[in-house]
Order: C-alpha cells, then structure tokens, then sequence
C-alpha cells in the first residue's frame, strides 16, 4: 500500500526510476568484475521510502497545494537510497571484508544515491574533487532517516512487500537538517559549469 | 549589542524546536510541475557513462591512496 496521499500507480512509476538506477549500478560494477545484489522488491521499496520522506520534508517546507522542486526531489531520492541501502555483495558467499583490498564494498550504495540525485539536477557531480566525492559519500553513508525504518522493517518482515498504508511521517530534526543540506547541496552542484580541480 | 557576564546568557539563546516551528511558517515558493518519470530515466540513461567513469576513477585513486599509505 501506498504512503497515505499518494496512489499505487505514483510508487509503481517512482519504482521503475529506482529500477532503472539499480541495473546501471549492476552494469557499471559488472564492468568492474563484481557483482551486486538486490532483491527484488527494492525499486518498490525505495519508492515507498522516497514518497514519506518527500511528502514529510514538503509538509514543512511548501506551501499547502503545491509541488516541490528539483532539488527536493533530488534530496528525498538520495535519503531514500541512503536509508534503503539496496545494493549488496553476494550473499551466498558472505567473506571477511579486508579494508586493503576490497575496494570498492561500500561504494555501491553512495555511488547510487549520487546517481538518483543527478537524474534530477544533472550536474558534474563525477568531476568533483576526489576529495569532495568522498566527503559526499562519506556524508551519504552516515546520514540516518529512522522515521522510515519502519516502513523498511514491514517490508523486511514480508518478504519484500509494504502490504501497510503509512501516514506521512515526522521528520526528526537530524532528518530534516540533512534533507536541506542534501537540498542545497544538488542545488548548488547542479550551478557548476566546469569541473573543479581533478586533484585537489 | 553590549556584552555582559548575566548569568542568563549563559544558556542556549532558545530551543531549535521553537524555532523552526516559526520558521516553517514561511514556505518555501516553488510550485513545479510534476515529476516525469520518463524523463528522470532518460536523464540517468545519458549521464550513465560519464558517472560511471567518474566512479571507475573514483575507485582507482581510493586504490592508490590505500596503497600509499
């Protein structure tokens, strides 16, 4: 069931975006030699998320009737994928990770919610600073949406179907300021019209 | 302003929750049209390439970092 305000047809279609951003990551880690997993009820999970966190973050933000923009959009697409964390190594082989050499095991889920944002406000956001991208996904990673999770432990505890109607959560203040501050953060990166220094 | 050693002013000048209950009385102005769905996948389809050679960089200097350390 869909976020309270918000019909089937909206998370089916929201879940196709979410869909299509998961096979770019499995391609693009294909590429690289490894293989991600997901299951396959995420694009519609990540859709459900995404609604609660939008239509909260808008509640306080917009005006009562009308849309929000962009860069919104933008913020509650990457704190979707930030608080989902679909992506994952393969499970039938669970291994010790070795922060030596696994270099790539826990870039996968910031490497997509940068991905979801930039669908909205298409920027240079590959040709950041190195510095500035792990900054970024350092920031992705350790943000937390606890007024989804249970949304996420419905699904987990159904085998990957929200079968639940939500109301629109309450942000904490922690989820509020991070939705901004993601906000203006695509905002101003979607402003940028050469890249900044490769090196610095 | 004047500074002074009043007690009071020791104290957080008020509550963030307070406060942001004001400030969430002025929205924000923007009415966008609705999200096309078809354009968002059309716009991650393009970017693909170049994200993902942003990444493969990405993943290759964190590789060199780690070995230089």
């Amino acid at each position: 069931m869909p976020i309270e305000g918000r019909g089937d047809d909206e998370v089916a279609s929201r879940a196709q975006f979410f869909d299509h951003i998961l096979n770019l990551m499995d391609r693009a880690a294909a590429r690289r030699g490894r293989t991600l997993f997901y299951h396959t009820g995420h694009p519609s999970l990540l859709a459900h998320v995404y609604f609660a966190l939008h239509d909260a973050f808008k509640l306080s933000y917009v005006k009562g009737g009308h849309l929000s923009d962009a860069a919104k959009r933008a913020a509650a697409s990457c704190a979707a994928v930030i608080a989902v964390a679909p992506l994952h190594p393969n499970p039938n082989t669970p291994r010790a990770i070795d922060p030596a050499t696994d270099d790539d095991v826990d870039y996968p889920n910031p490497f997509m919610a940068a991905r979801c944002a930039a669908a909205f406000l298409p920027h240079p956001f590959e040709k950041k600073s190195w510095d500035a991208r792990r900054r970024d996904y350092c920031a992705y990673t350790g943000f937390q949406f606890p007024s989804v999770d249970p949304i996420i432990r419905e699904w987990e505890n159904n085998g990957g179907a929200v079968p639940s109607k939500w109301p629109v959560p309450t942000l904490t203040g922690p989820e509020e300021a991070a939705l901004c501050l993601l906000a203006n953060g695509f905002q101003t990166a979607g402003l940028f019209q050469t890249p900044q220094q490769a090196t610095r | 302003m004047p500074s002074s050693n009043d007690p009071r002013l020791l104290k957080r000048a008020a509550d963030a929750t307070d406060v942001l209950k004001r400030m969430h009385a002025v929205p924000d102005d923007n009415n966008d049209l609705p999200t096309d769905v078809a354009q968002l996948i059309a716009n991650a389809s393009a970017q693909d390439t170049e994200m993902t050679a942003g990444e493969d960089d990405f993943l290759r200097e964190l590789d060199l970092r780690r070995k230089a350390r």
